[in-house]
């Protein structure tokens, strides 16, 4: 818990803190009751025997859905880097006051949000071709569909982050003499990134999981694989339980990771703010 | 040409379905996010811990798995319903997170004088929340929250892999269909998603307008 | 043993090497595209990944019908296994694939229509594929005909075969029909008895019925006696086209057929290999 969350509230008094201790308590119970009755239900219609789980601990299967994994990771990590650079700065540019820029802008943004990850992905293997005489590989066509659509989505998210921001920023920034595309680039996005961080980092998560609709286009990703493993040895449940704590996994560390980050840059951004204070103060004087 | 033009009603049916998905799960997905929201902030250490868990375990699935798991696996311990009603539960499921998440976001970019003054009129915790705190809130996340909705619209899809014919699956069916005519059929779904898209974008823009707080 | 033997020997391996390979590519005229496939040495082959004992995609590879059809034509290119090339095609991507020549050749549960003449060429047909129709253990609602499954839910894959055979033809029973994105999904929506009934090729109700032994049982009713074709990229020049009808005959009568059927598909289906369907598709004579 940070920031504004611990401000809501005084920490709680005897009576506060017994009577969450009590209705935990009594959560507590009824959950673990409904686990047991989960399991048993599960247990009873041969759900947890061994003939379904025991395929994961074997060698072959691991490999092929780590090959999954490989390709998964491989598509979100260049998408992610090319769809913060697009939506920053589509972003950026919805906000200018130039018409011919805006304008672009904001049809990208409605092109890439409106259109369905899955058709896009289509188009760019069926138009691409007849239209540039590139053969598109499969894993290009997936990175692309992506950096379409997150992007539009990233460049809503700093929309959104610059306006948040008071308005006393920006004509501060104006007062020191910086320009529009300074007050932009030092004041106004580093302070939206920050706020949105939570944001965009779900988007980081939607990008990893939505290369999985990159099975239409034929990149057998990690849900692919696990469709496939899932009928070879027929326990989808089982599968699909597997994979998903793996996704649960990765997309954990990455958020736990971008958190870390962004905490440490604004802690490092607060300090240089500070210096910058100071030497504009010696400047002065 | 004529082909397609006799294969449009059939595609603008199935929309229906996909907008009806949507409407509800876009409803139900509000609430349930809300209430995560404000659960994730509350002086109440297992209920934030819950909401993490949810958020965490459900935002993090592919969309695909949390439906697998809704419709194949609910039935497995004694709970089924129809299709169309799984779907809906799983898309809530799944969106709840995204809205929670980013109205957290939008909680964590209040600032702080404001819930002080709040409290040191003494209102309750919910008080603060329901007349400072969440309106405020929305208001500043109506434009990633426009991106939320959007993104469950074209979710919806997914439920034509789990028995619910909607847009997409109908135009997979045609697709198989009408070989010689496959990138005007696929064009047409397109054009549908995005002018519904920019139809809702335009709606939430309003909202936004009208949302608006100058600081 | 001195260096000579083994230069001897190593001469002896590139005669023989050059002489079969120039043997391969001297069966074929030139300019035509069995003899550019036999240079390359390599293929590209458009397969289904989800449908047992079709196209299935394993943990080391594919594997089915489709997949042995493949290797035997291959083979008389002189291809080995190794260099044959599977990619994963799905509904919407069959005919493109083709149309952009990004594969050779599309064998994958590929049923020969009128409509799909007229973008692509077909070779073949090579297998006659019934559609049939599975219910829980014991038929509880005593399905008998199609009409029977009239107001019923009956489960099929989207963009199948099926499902355009069934709007075309049993308009009523497509009304309360629910389709999901594989066969293997509505087996388990049968089990779990939240569909009444299952469609699909009658060799994957098969496979399936045999992976939940005891849960599941095919019909007899068959319907939409479809045949599939192998797709080829639509040329004037038929030469591919016929080579691979006078290959399959020839893969008939050397009883390869029947081998790769019995070991696949026929290790389900009562009754053993058929006889092969009549070749002709777009390049009859």
């Amino acid at each position: 818990m940070t920031g504004a969350d611990s401000h809501l509230f005084d920490a709680p008094g005897p009576r506060a803190v017994r009577r969450t201790i009590i209705g935990s308590g009594v959560a507590a119970v009824f959950a673990v009751a409904l686990i047991v009755y989960v399991l048993m239900e599960l247990s009873a219609k041969g759900q947890l025997s061994a003939a379904k789980w025991s395929p994961f601990l074997k060698y072959d299967l691991i490999k092929f859905l780590l090959h999954g994994l490989a390709y998964t990771a491989g598509a979100a990590v260049v998408s992610l880097g090319l769809a913060l650079v697009l939506g920053i700065a589509l972003g950026v540019g919805r906000l200018t006051r130039t018409a011919i820029i805006r304008m672009p802008c904001v049809a990208i943004v409605e092109l890439g949000r409106g259109l369905p990850v899955l058709l896009s992905m289509l188009f760019l293997f069926l138009a691409f071709p007849l239209a540039f005489h590139i053969d598109l590989p499969a894993f290009w066509t997936v990175v692309l569909a992506l950096v379409l659509y997150n992007g539009a989505v990233i460049a809503e998210i700093v929309r959104a982050g610059v306006l948040t921001l008071p308005k006393g920023q920006r004509e501060a920034a104006f007062a020191i003499g910086l320009t529009g595309t300074q007050t932009m680039r030092l004041v106004l996005l580093p302070q939206a990134l920050r706020i949105m961080l939570p944001s965009l980092i779900s988007q980081l998560v939607v990008l990893i999981k939505d290369s999985a609709l990159g099975f239409i286009v034929g990149y057998q990703e990690l849900t692919a694989q696990a469709q496939s493993a899932a009928l070879l040895f027929n326990n989808p449940l089982q599968t699909y339980v597997v994979v998903g704590v793996v996704y649960i996994l990765v997309n954990s560390v990455l958020s736990e990771a971008s958190t870390y980050l962004g905490e440490r840059q604004k802690r490092t951004l607060s300090q240089k703010v500070v210096t910058a204070g100071d030497a504009v103060t010696i400047e002065s004087r | 040409m004529n082909e397609l033009i006799g294969a449009l009603p059939i595609l603008l049916h199935a929309f229906v379905t996909t907008l009806e998905l949507t409407f509800l799960a876009a409803l139900t997905s509000l609430v349930v996010g809300i209430i995560a929201a404000a659960m994730r902030v509350s002086p109440v250490p297992p209920l934030r811990w819950a909401v993490s868990v949810y958020v965490r375990f459900v935002r993090n699935t592919p969309l695909t798995i949390v439906f697998f798991i809704t419709v194949f696996g609910l039935p497995q311990v004694g709970i089924n319903f129809s299709f169309f009603a799984f779907a809906l539960l799983a898309l809530t499921l799944y969106t709840g997170t995204f809205v929670a998440e980013t109205l957290r976001a939008g909680i964590q970019a209040i600032p702080i004088g404001q819930i002080e003054a709040a409290r040191a009129t003494g209102l309750t915790f919910i008080q603060v929340l329901r007349y400072v705190v969440l309106p405020q809130a929305l208001r500043s996340v109506v434009p990633p929250l426009a991106s939320v909705f959007i993104a469950l619209f074209k979710n919806t899809s997914i439920a034509s892999a789990f028995g619910v014919a909607e847009a997409i699956g109908t135009m997979t069916n045609m697709v198989n269909v009408h070989s010689t005519i496959v990138l005007w059929v696929m064009g047409a779904t397109a054009i549908i998603y995005i002018a519904f898209a920019l139809l809702f974008g335009r709606a939430f823009a309003w909202l936004e307008r009208k949302a608006l707080i100058v600081r | 043993m001195s260096k000579l033997n083994k230069l001897v020997t190593a001469i002896g391996v590139a005669i023989a090497f050059a002489a079969v390979s120039s043997a391969g590519a001297a069966e074929f005229p030139a300019g035509s595209k069995m003899a550019e496939l036999a240079k390359a040495g390599k293929i590209k082959v458009g397969v289904q990944t989800q449908y047992p004992l079709i196209g299935m995609k394993t943990l080391s590879g594919y594997e089915g019908f489709d997949v042995d059809i493949a290797r035997l034509l291959a083979a008389k290119l002189g291809i080995k296994n190794e260099n044959i090339e599977f990619v994963p095609v799905t509904t919407p991507t069959r005919e493109p694939f083709l149309e952009q020549q990004k594969v050779d050749m599309v064998i994958a549960a590929y049923s020969i229509t009128p409509n799909r003449e007229k973008v692509i060429d077909f070779a073949g047909p090579y297998l006659p594929s019934p559609s049939g129709v599975m219910v829980k253990k014991g038929n509880p609602l005593g399905i008998k005909s199609m009409d029977d499954l009239i107001g019923k839910k009956l489960c099929g894959p989207s963009g199948s075969n099926q499902e355009s055979f069934i709007s075309a033809h049993f308009p009523e029973v497509r009304k309360t029909m629910v389709l999901f994105d594989s066969s293997a999904k509505c087996a388990q929506a049968v089990i779990n008895g939240q569909a009444d009934a299952s469609t699909t090729e009658v060799a994957i109700l098969a496979a399936l019925a045999k992976q939940n032994e005891g849960q599941l049982q095919v019909l007899g009713i068959n319907y939409d006696m479809s045949l599939y074709g192998i797709g080829l990229t639509k040329t004037e020049d038929k030469t591919f086209c016929k080579w691979i009808n006078k290959t399959l005959v020839e893969l008939e009568k050397d009883g390869s057929w029947a081998k790769a059927y019995n070991e696949t598909i026929g290790t389900v289906v009562p009754g053993g290999a058929p006889k092969p369907p009549e070749v002709g598709g777009s390049c009859p004579g």
